[in-house]
């Protein structure tokens, strides 16, 4: 590990659930028993936070065509040894890792959207062996974490303190040499953030699945998603501090129920690697800048931390779709035409309540959902069951002959049909006298 | 800004929504006589579907219709003097919420600015000393469960706060699980099972903290809880009205 400051290559900077809050704690209590005044960090309120990343986000979002090409610009004077490339969408970045793969088949992925989302289907449809090693460590339990219940909650008081920069790396080197050797295969990691003014390049890392495969790796390509690239370094630290924030309990929750048990690339016997080690960057568009023209644009300010699915009463329904499931990747799904339909939400609101950027996610569905129909149409029974009043009002001037047929078997059969209600279900009353016709007579 | 003159008026505008229109009229008789008993003019304006169910389905342009229809009616009543109240958390967070920011005009901006959740406006006359708090006790266990259209309006629990005014009441448990039905989302056959299936945290709450009464301020949840659970659900209006013995 070297300073980065110093580094003489790309400083890739890695962050981890710390210890802080432990320390802080310890400080208190030496203060509370009169001893030697000890450091206390500043905290931040919740708000405060969300108020900062805020910030960072919207001045990312009103300059990045700026801030790509000052990235780009600075990684080349900086850095020649790194392979910068920029690719449009993910057939051109799943082109360009084909390219570089140099015959090697196996991939390791971390758990970062960019990749198992968008890079993942086309890498394995050109034939690769890709691998998440992320939730095989889950269930290992690494060095720093005994226990999930041990990491730092969105209740606790110093936010701030509970992600740090744990590794500073230079470059792919190896920074010792008692380190394991490097093996033959491909890295394809999605980057948290990255500095488009001195280049540090930030991942989250809750065990150690990323900074195993950024040192053993014989080729590493991190992917920069255009929305990950902001000017300062401090930014793309605490936006990288953000992610682990506001996302650990979601995707805690969210390998909870079935965790999938997937082969970690630390069980694999790959042959060591045969040629010098590279570093490759691929900065991926992907729809992203096309976000900022339309009415998507908030899409452009989420940071991924998933915290969307914290609340989000159906994601315990979709364990078993291909990407990471969350409201917000659902919709980017829909909007790449992943998904087939928008209707799986419920419009509960809870996503927005827990984004850090109070991104409107239940109206942007609703966006989808708006240019969607005005494509396709509506299908029948949502034609039916998008007139409540007029049904209302047929239930309630046929009232007590409406609710006798609702118990009846032989009429939910062809009523489920035709307005598509399940006919398990247990309807409202209908009352022949209406609030409103009480209220005229009462009044 | 809300217009807190409008609450120092005592005047309000019920806008009952279509459950307590058509299905759940015990909901708007309570509303009026509690408001009454409080020594405020209510009238209910023609009103229509408050469109979140329409828009729900992808009938935009009934949707709108509603809307604009809702927002000039809603609108003069604000222009005249009358706070507005609803006694539906999904109508609640579609007026406050969505009307401004679908139809951006300033009548729905002072429609979503002067609406307050029914439970929120008793609280805002309790501040200024004018809601009668001489309840009746009554000596009954809660399960209050947040609906999650009250829960994404922001305003903290209005309903569990005044529900505390009553004496000898006791709130045993407040839920923030979702119920799953989202309106007419867990009637549909597609969405049935998934629907049941979010349902079972709740029910499974319910099951643990037994209570002498179950009460929401939805009624879509209302009917997905009294389905699963086979208990009656109460609107909290009504337990209102009993306290004051009406």
């Amino acid at each position: 590990m070297i300073n980065g400051e110093m580094s003489k290559d790309l400083p890739i900077w890695i962050m981890e659930p710390e210890l802080t809050e432990k320390q802080d704690l310890a400080a208190r209590k030496l203060l509370e028993g009169g001893q030697k005044k000890a450091h206390i960090p500043q905290t931040l309120s919740l708000d405060d936070i969300k108020q900062q990343l805020k910030g960072i986000r919207e001045d990312a979002a009103s300059q990045i065509d700026h801030l790509t090409r000052e990235l780009k610009a600075n990684l080349n004077r900086k850095y020649p040894g790194v392979k910068v490339t920029q690719a449009k969408d993910e057939a051109e970045a799943v082109g360009y890792i084909t390219r570089i793969s140099d015959g090697t088949r196996t991939i390791s992925i971390n758990n970062s959207s960019v990749v198992s989302q968008e890079l993942k289907p086309g890498l394995l449809a050109s034939g690769f062996n890709v691998i998440n090693s992320y939730l095989d460590e889950f269930e290992v339990k690494e060095r720093k974490i005994l226990d999930y219940w041990d990491l730092p909650r969105l209740e606790d008081k110093n936010l701030s303190g509970t992600f740090d920069v744990s590794i500073k790396m230079a470059g792919i080197d190896q920074p010792h040499p008692t380190d394991s050797k490097p093996r033959k295969y491909l890295a394809v990691l999605g980057a948290n953030a990255i500095s488009a003014e001195d280049t540090t390049a930030f991942f989250l890392e809750h065990f150690s699945n990323i900074h195993k495969d950024l040192k053993e790796a014989e080729k590493v390509v991190i992917v920069i998603g255009l929305d990950k690239i902001v000017k300062h370094r401090q930014d793309a630290a605490f936006q990288t501090k953000c992610m682990g924030i506001f996302g650990m309990e979601s995707i805690l929750l969210g390998i909870q129920p079935e965790p999938k048990k997937g082969i970690a690339i630390a069980g694999l016997s790959l042959p060591p690697a045969d040629k010098e080690r590279e570093l490759h960057l691929v900065i991926l568009d992907n729809g992203r800048s096309k976000l900022l023209e339309g009415k998507f644009r908030e899409l452009f300010l989420c940071i991924g931390c998933r915290a969307c699915n914290k609340h989000c009463p159906i994601r315990h329904s979709f364990t078993n779709v291909d990407y990471v499931w969350t409201p917000r990747n659902y919709l980017n799904q829909f909007l790449y035409g992943g998904e087939k339909s928008i209707d799986i939400c419920l419009h509960c609101e809870a996503c927005r309540l827990e984004c850090p950027l109070q991104i409107d996610l239940p109206g942007l569905m609703w966006e989808a959902k708006i240019d969607y129909i005005s494509k396709h149409g509506r299908s029948f029974h949502h034609m039916i069951l998008g007139t409540p009043e007029l049904l209302a009002k047929l239930g309630t001037a046929f009232a007590p002959l409406a609710n006798r047929m609702m118990d009846i078997g032989l009429v939910r059969i062809p009523m489920e049909i035709i307005t598509g209600v399940d006919r398990k279900t247990r309807l409202p009353v209908f009352h022949f006298n209406t609030f409103r016709k009480w209220f005229k007579q009462h009044a | 800004m809300p217009d807190n003159n409008l609450i120092a008026n005592k005047k309000v505008a019920y806008y009952a929504g279509c459950f307590a229109n058509y299905y759940y009229p015990e909901v708007g008789q309570a509303m009026v006589k509690v408001l009454q008993k409080n020594r405020v003019e209510v009238i209910v304006p023609d009103q229509v579907c408050c469109a979140l169910p329409m828009m729900a389905k992808g009938n935009t342009r009934a949707a709108y219709k509603n809307m604009k229809y809702n927002v000039k009616i809603l609108s003069e009543a604000v222009a005249s003097g009358y706070a507005l109240i609803t006694t539906c958390s999904s109508c609640g967070l579609m007026i406050r919420r969505d009307y401004p920011r679908l139809l951006g005009s300033e009548e729905a901006k002072q429609v979503s600015e002067n609406l307050y959740h029914f439970s929120e406006y008793l609280l805002k006359l309790d501040e200024i000393g004018e809601l009668d708090t001489d309840f009746q006790p009554i000596p009954q266990t809660i399960f209050y469960h947040t609906p999650c259209h009250l829960r994404a309006q922001e305003i903290d629990s209005p309903t569990v706060k005044l529900l505390g005014l009553i004496p000898d009441i006791t709130i045993r448990h407040i839920s923030e699980e979702c119920c799953g039905m989202g309106g007419a989302y867990g009637y549909e056959k597609v969405n049935y099972e998934l629907s049941k299936d979010i349902a079972g945290k709740l029910y499974a709450e319910i099951r643990e903290n037994p209570t002498d009464r179950i009460v929401t301020d939805c009624g879509g949840c209302k009917l997905q809880i009294e389905a699963g659970t086979g208990t009656r659900v109460e609107h909290p209006i009504i337990l209102i009205q009993e306290a004051y013995n009406l």
